[in-house]
């Protein structure tokens, strides 16, 4: 039905056909593609090669499954001066991304009891759950405080004591995008947010706690500090509400200025980047994706602060190895047909992949390419991988292991959600939530395995993988 | 009449009622009380009595057309112990979504109906209430724990109370639920049943409202919809409004999906929500 041909090893060609501007192209193993359910997320690959100035391919990654509009796991680059943004290539959950950070310990050094105690206290200090924030005025945004963590980005929480100003430098794009406008978002946006910052949120985001397992490229985890056995922490959140409603908000507007006209799906709404529309959107978007750097900067910063109570571990020895966002816009320069072009590279659940010598790394990461963070399942792997700056994707690969089973169908699998929490303690995974339905959902059946996915991406020369890395104590939101 | 024609009359005699199923997210702890099961609790539209049903049965060919192909939608707002000087039951008072009367209207034309065929119903004003437990029980404790719940009408039947708290439907005049559930690759997804736009915003937030009943309490009616995507922005204008007060995981309904007309006039829209 879609005549998928092989092109290169993990690289498929979905031809173009009917309305598509540019033909799709799908990173996938042949085992991944009999084993998924490819109809719909393909059909929304076709979908997006329909948008005014799409250049290149619509590109799907091996995690790619259906989402609003775009399908997650999806890589679009448009023109940025005759193409269009959407808000549905980026995502509600704006700037929802990963960061890695190292505890200089061995794993092997913590007993149960210390476990459960760390467990225990970053549950107490990082809120989770549905609508979650943090109770009191201490931690209620004032519009000053937005108008500055918006223009500053991570640097303002670093600036309030969470944290180092060395953790900038392995933070993509330093922690900031520019351009955010305050005046681009709506009192709604603001009043979601308020009380969210350091806050995990619901569904698939989490603190994880681990260990890493096994090494890929000992070189590049030498360069990174990443050694086998060292104790990590995974951090997975974004912009909460804020985003949330800044997406919602932008949506309603381009609809009703009726910029869905014509297209396949009107969840695709995109307006000219060049308009007003359109810059309102990118300012708006780049607003929530500084709130989610800052919001991940103050979860890391509860956590330093747990290793140091329950461990007497110094927050400045638990280092940041780098924090990627994987649903964003950004404007990038690439080469097209032997050209340099500005470009405005989508990616909804895909991670930028810069490789050595990209100009916008710190210099520890031009000599190895830019960390590609990949967290998988609770129970199984996540995993740390080197990027490869490849043309074909403009530079992007996958961001995680990607559902197999809605949450819907998970939870019915797993009931009240109370065995998941057993089944998870045999496995040797402690797991804590606000939601025994939580944890339900995000069940390991749930998502792909993430070793098939990272072995496609490695086979389709987008990232390298450095190490492999075991989860053991779950905060889920 | 000869003793044996007065046994096999007795023998025919049922107490009777017409009533609606009742569909609703109930809650899996209630007060002590002697329940009525799930499957029981209705609302009862024409209380008839133990009367001889074979004559009401023949009648029944002639039902009255009531104009009612979808059911409708409202929400729980109070308890009400009844009667209420000694209380013998707890009830939950029904109130609906669409102010146009409708179901009240059908259960005018029922008791018309009935009246004109020689029953007598009883003559205080209608209430629409669900009974949920009857004696014995605490009514400060059932109303101390009531919280509001959304629910949906569905068949409208002739009950007959079997006794034990046991309603039997014996003949039904079937109705489309007004939103079910459905099975689809996002996280939650329901087909939307209504006449017209308005309808599908109410029966769409009684779906939402299924999934956070707390959702009823942020309820906003409406005057009118010219398009389906202002439908969809009322309800995730509803959505951020729950979140920004209680917090919801219902993140935003999707601009997803057209209007298909089904038989019977039934609009259709298959609704496509983020969690």
């Amino acid at each position: 039905m879609f005549n998928l041909k092989e092109i290169k090893p993990a690289t498929y060609l979905l031809p173009k056909e009917g309305g598509m501007r540019v033909p799709g192209i799908i990173i996938a193993t042949k085992d991944l593609i009999e084993e998924m359910d490819m109809e719909q997320p393909l059909n929304q690959v076709r979908n997006v090669a329909h948008l005014p100035g799409i250049v290149g391919y619509s590109i799907a990654m091996p995690d790619i499954h259906w989402g609003y509009g775009f399908p997650i796991g999806g890589v679009a680059a448009m023109d940025a001066e005759n193409g269009v943004i959407s808000p549905g290539g980026v995502g509600y959950d704006i700037n929802c991304g990963v960061r890695l950070a190292i505890v200089p310990i061995p794993f092997s050094d913590l007993d149960e009891k210390k476990k459960k105690a760390l467990l225990d206290d970053i549950y107490h200090l990082v809120p989770s759950g549905v609508g979650q924030g943090h109770k009191g005025k201490s931690h209620t945004l004032s519009e000053t405080d937005y108008r500055h963590l918006i223009e500053k980005g991570a640097a303002w929480s670093i600036e309030k004591g969470y944290g180092f100003t060395q953790d900038l430098a392995h933070i993509e794009s330093r922690g900031v995008i520019e351009g955010a406008d305050l005046s681009s978002i709506s009192p709604e946006a603001m009043a979601r947010g308020r009380d969210q910052l350091g806050t995990v949120g619901s569904g698939n985001h989490f603190v994880e706690i681990g260990e890493i397992q096994q090494l890929f490229l000992p070189e590049i985890a030498a360069a990174w500090k990443v050694e086998k056995g060292l104790t990590y922490v995974l951090i997975h959140s974004g912009s909460r509400g804020f985003g949330h409603q800044i997406c919602q908000d932008t949506l309603n507007s381009f609809v009703k200025q009726g910029y869905a006209e014509g297209l396949p799906d009107k969840q695709l709404v995109a307006a000219p980047i060049r308009s007003k529309a359109g810059e309102r959107y990118f300012s708006a978007m780049a607003a929530a994706a500084n709130f989610a750097f800052n919001n991940r900067q103050q979860i890391l910063h509860a956590v330093r602060q747990a290793f140091f109570n329950t461990l007497k571990i110094s927050p400045e020895d638990i280092f940041l190895v780098y924090d990627v966002c994987h649903n964003i816009a950004k404007f990038e320069m690439h080469q097209v047909d032997g050209k340099l072009r500005r470009l405005c590279v989508h990616r909804k659940g895909a991670t930028r992949a810069f490789g050595p010598g990209a100009e916008e790394l710190a210099p520890i990461f031009q000599k190895t390419g830019q960390p590609v963070l990949v967290p998988g399942d609770m129970g199984r792997a996540s995993h740390l991988m080197a990027g490869l700056g490849n043309p074909l994707t403009w530079c992007s690969s996958c961001h995680g292991a990607g559902r197999a089973r809605s949450r819907h169908q998970s939870m019915k699998a797993w009931g009240t959600g109370r065995e998941a929490i057993d089944y998870m303690g045999t496995q040797g995974v402690k797991v804590m939530a606000s939601s025994y339905r939580t944890i339900a959902e995000e069940m390991p059946d749930a998502y792909k395995n993430v070793d098939q996915v990272v072995e496609a991406v490695e086979e389709a020369g987008l990232a390298n993988r450095v190490a492999r890395l075991r989860p053991f104590l779950v905060l889920k939101g | 009449m000869s003793s044996e024609e007065n046994r096999e009359s007795k023998d025919q005699r049922k107490r009777l009622f017409f009533g609606m199923e009742i569909h609703a997210p109930w809650p899996p702890q209630l007060p002590k009380g002697r329940y009525l099961d799930q499957e029981h609790r209705h609302l009862t539209l024409a209380f008839l009595g133990n009367i001889l049903y074979e004559p009401l049965n023949a009648l029944l060919m002639h039902f009255p057309k009531i104009r009612l192909s979808i059911g409708h939608t409202g929400y729980f707002d109070a308890c009400i112990p009844l009667p209420e000087k000694h209380p013998r039951v707890i009830a939950w008072h029904a109130q609906w979504l669409e102010e146009n009367n409708t179901i009240a209207n059908v259960q005018n034309i029922l008791s018309d109906w009935l009246i004109s065929h020689g029953y007598s119903l009883d003559k205080r004003p209608w209430l629409p209430h669900v009974t949920l437990c009857r004696e014995p029980f605490s009514p400060q404790e059932w109303i101390d724990a009531f919280t509001q719940l959304p629910f949906y009408t569905g068949a409208l039947h002739l009950y007959e109370s079997v006794g034990n708290l046991t309603y039997i439907p014996i003949w039904s005049y079937p109705i489309h639920a007004p939103f079910e559930e459905i099975k689809h690759v996002a996280d939650i997804a329901f087909l939307i049943r209504g006449k017209n736009l308005e309808q599908l915003y109410y029966n769409a937030f009684t779906a939402l409202a299924f999934k956070m009943p707390a959702l009823t309490g942020f309820f906003k009616r409406v005057e009118s919809f010219n398009h389906l995507d202002d439908v969809i922005i009322a309800l995730n204008a509803i959505v951020t409004k729950a979140d920004i007060e209680i917090g919801t995981p219902l993140k935003a309904v999707s601009f997803h999906g057209e209007v298909h007309q089904h038989k019977e006039s039934i609009l259709e829209w298959e609704m496509i929500v983020d969690v």
